[in-house]
Parts: C-alpha cells; sequence; structure tokens
C-alpha cells in the first residue's frame, strides 16, 4: 500500500549542544600576571618613589645640606574611564525555535529557561573576550592624535614611525592599551613630567617571522634593563601569533633548527621561555613586545567582580523585552617606566 | 678606503638616532638613506632606519 502524504517535511530531531563561538579567554584577569588594583571608583592617585644617593668622603663635622640623597617621589592622578555593555532582548523572537519548548505556559511568558542557560549565558566570555582585547590593544581619539602629532624617530626618546603608524591603525577604544600607555602617558614620574612620549626602553622592531622571531626576541631582552631580568621576575607579554612563530622556529628541520625557546608543559598548562623568561601571550598587536616585571603594569578598576556581573530584568511598562546590562570601570596605567623595554616602541 | 670616500662625501653627518626624522630627512634632502649613513652608521642600525621609515608619512 503507497504512503501519500501531504504537506511539508520537517526535522525530527536537533543536535543537543548548541555550537558556541570560541571565546578568546581572559588571561589577564585569571590569571592576574600584570598588577590588577580594584576600589576605585572614578579615578586614583598613583604615587611613585626614586631615591637617589651620592658617597662623598668621610665629613667628621657637622652634617650639612648636600643634597646627596635625593627623596624623589610623584604623585599621578588616573582618571578610570566608566563604560558598559548594554542592550534590550524582545525574546518573542525565539518562538518557532527549540527554546519555545523551555517558555513557561502563559502567551505572555516568552523567557526560555534553556536559551538563558545556553546562549545568553556566553554574554559574560564575550566581555571577558572583548576587554582582554582592548587591555593590550586600542587606544582613545584623544591618545591616538596625540601620538600621530609625535614627530618619529631612531633614537631613545622618540616613537618609531612603525609604531605611530600601529597606534593610528588600533583600534579607537574608550580607555588606552597598555601598549599605548607606556608609549604615550601624562605620569609626573617621568624624566619630563606630563603628557608626552613615555620613558620606556625603545627597540626597533621589524616585521617578526619564524625565521627572525630568535634574533628579535634577543634585541628585546638585550634591551631590557640588567635589574629588570636580575629581578627573575621579568616577564615578556607577546602577541597571541608569536606561540605559534615561536614553536615553528623551535621545529625547524634540518641546519636551521636552533631551539631558542624552552617550551615546557601542553595545552592550558604549557609555558614558553626565553633565556628564562616567561613569554605570556595577550592580543597585543603584532608590532609590540613588552619585558618588564608585571607588577609596572596595572589595570585599575572598581571591582574585578564587575566583569561577570550581568543585570537582567523586565523592560518596564508592560513591554514584553528583558534589559542586558554590565557596567563597569577601568583604565590602565604603568609605572617604573623606565624599566619597562618596548620591542616596535 | 671606499668606506672613507663615503664619508668625506656627507659633511656634517647627521645622525639619525640623535635627531628625529623631520631633521634628518632635511639633511638627507634627496640623497639615498644607505649611502648618507653608510660609513657612519652600523649595517644593522642602517636596515633598521630603513626599515622604519618606511612608515614614515613626511617624507
Amino acid at each position: 500500500m503507497p504512503i501519500n502524504f501531504t504537506g511539508s517535511t520537517r526535522n525530527q530531531s536537533e543536535l543537543e549542544e548548541i555550537q558556541a563561538e570560541l571565546y578568546q579567554d581572559s588571561k589577564t584577569f585569571r590569571e592576574a600576571v600584570i598588577d590588577i588594583q580594584e576600589g576605585h571608583k572614578s579615578g586614583t592617585d598613583v604615587y611613585e618613589s626614586k631615591v637617589e644617593v651620592a658617597m662623598t668622603a668621610l665629613n667628621t663635622g657637622q652634617v650639612t645640606a648636600t643634597g646627596n640623597i635625593d627623596l624623589n617621589f610623584s604623585n599621578t592622578p588616573v582618571s578610570l574611564v566608566a563604560f558598559n555593555y548594554e542592550d534590550i532582548i524582545d525574546d518573542n523572537s525565539l518562538k518557532g525555535t527549540r527554546f519555545e519548548k523551555s517558555m513557561k505556559a502563559g502567551a505572555f511568558n516568552t523567557v526560555s529557561d534553556e536559551f538563558d542557560k545556553k546562549v545568553l549565558i556566553d554574554i559574560t566570555p564575550a566581555i571577558g573576550a572583548d576587554l582582554e582585547n582592548k587591555i593590550w590593544n586600542g587606544a582613545t581619539s584623544a591618545t591616538k592624535t596625540a601620538i600621530a602629532a609625535l614627530t618619529p624617530g631612531a633614537g631613545q626618546g622618540s616613537i618609531t614611525a612603525a609604531a605611530q603608524t600601529a597606534v593610528a591603525a588600533m583600534p579607537t577604544t574608550l580607555f588606552d592599551s597598555l601598549v599605548v600607555r607606556t608609549l604615550y602617558n601624562a605620569s609626573q614620574a617621568k624624566t619630563t613630567p606630563g603628557a608626552g612620549l613615555g620613558d620606556y626602553v625603545k627597540v626597533t622592531g621589524t616585521t617578526v617571522t619564524s625565521a627572525n622571531i630568535a634574533a628579535e626576541y634577543g634585541k628585546l631582552y638585550a634591551g631590557a634593563n640588567s635589574k629588570v631580568i636580575e629581578s627573575g621576575e621579568a616577564r615578556i607579554f607577546a602577541p597571541l601569533g608569536d606561540r605559534q612563530l615561536i614553536k615553528v622556529a623551535n621545529n625547524a628541520v634540518g641546519a636551521a633548527q636552533q631551539v631558542n625557546f624552552l617550551v615546557e608543559g601542553t595545552g592550558a598548562n604549557e609555558k614558553i621561555y626565553y633565556n628564562g623568561v616567561e613569554i605570556n601571550f595577550h592580543p597585543l598587536g603584532a608590532t609590540f613586545r613588552i619585558l618588564t616585571m608585571p607588577k609596572f603594569l596595572k589595570v585599575l578598576m572598581d571591582l574585578k567582580g564587575d566583569l561577570s556581573t550581568l543585570q537582567i530584568g523586565q523592560v518596564a511598562n508592560g513591554a514584553m523585552q528583558r534589559y542586558i546590562k554590565n557596567t563597569q570601570a577601568m583604565s590602565t596605567w604603568v609605572t617604573n617606566q623606565r624599566y619597562i623595554t618596548l620591542y616596535g616602541g | 678606503m671606499a668606506k672613507q670616500e663615503t664619508k668625506t662625501e656627507v659633511k656634517n653627518f647627521v645622525n639619525p638616532f640623535e635627531v628625529n626624522y623631520k631633521v634628518f630627512m632635511d639633511a638627507v634632502g634627496k640623497a639615498d638613506v644607505a649611502e648618507y649613513c653608510k660609513g657612519h652608521l652600523t649595517e644593522e642600525q642602517i636596515e633598521l632606519l630603513i626599515e622604519d621609515l618606511k612608515f614614515y608619512k613626511h617624507k
């Protein structure tokens, strides 16, 4: 007996797991390698001190003002930028999808538990990924203008033309990334206090490939202040893509093989070192690498928990919509700039 | 010998590592940067300079 079917067919099964976006891990906050300071609302003062002493021949007489013990300290006010991620969602658009099944009975009820648990939950990692990018790569429009106005040069105390170009091409953000803070800031602790080029140690860079990455890291390492290297706390902050370049370089075969980087562990536990200095990979622009003590790189914020706090509620006056809002206050800062070596600066 | 000849060709050499690019490029004028710096800077310095000047927009 033949089957006579009239109408349209539809799928009788679905993949249980929703295939989600891959979010960049916010390692800066998860691992807290750099100095993350909480408890600041709109701004905070950053004090820096530096004591210089000079030896003189024994004086058996009365001590007079010699100027041989110089107690320097400075204070720089740093403003935090308040920002948010916010939107309105209309759950009614979920009707006709798998999420309709988890809506409570009643025509007014359009909120899907399953949607909240499987899709809406990804807002927080997406925010984390966005912040990770902005902490390492981006500049405000004001800072972009200021850096574009600098006259580049080859020597220390001048920005390279490549860095100037790279900053111009960076995403325009609400607060300066750590790289940009290193390049340009208004610290009162600099040799020339106030708004201007940072006091970083400049290492002129070039396009880094697997063929030259060891040599270029060599320049970064050699350019660093020996006190930073001797501290045992030095870290290299490098673009994410360097991990691949390093491994390709390390795994070259034949005469080209030179194992310049130490790779320990695998997967999430993998650690990579250059001359004993651990490398941390973050979404820096490909132009830059930083070698310094991590405590000199700072993220100032109100509350670290703000990262994962979502306010979700019903829109007023009978609207069948929900608002979603995440609010934060943040800024980056750099201290002891003379001990920050910036490759590509 | 050739190096000495180059040096004598460039009078009052302006070191690009001591001034900004505007002053340097004014000093170089229409000359070739590599030729201008030859004998005054190391090969590596000249290489870095030429590489970075590719990004310099006010030539």
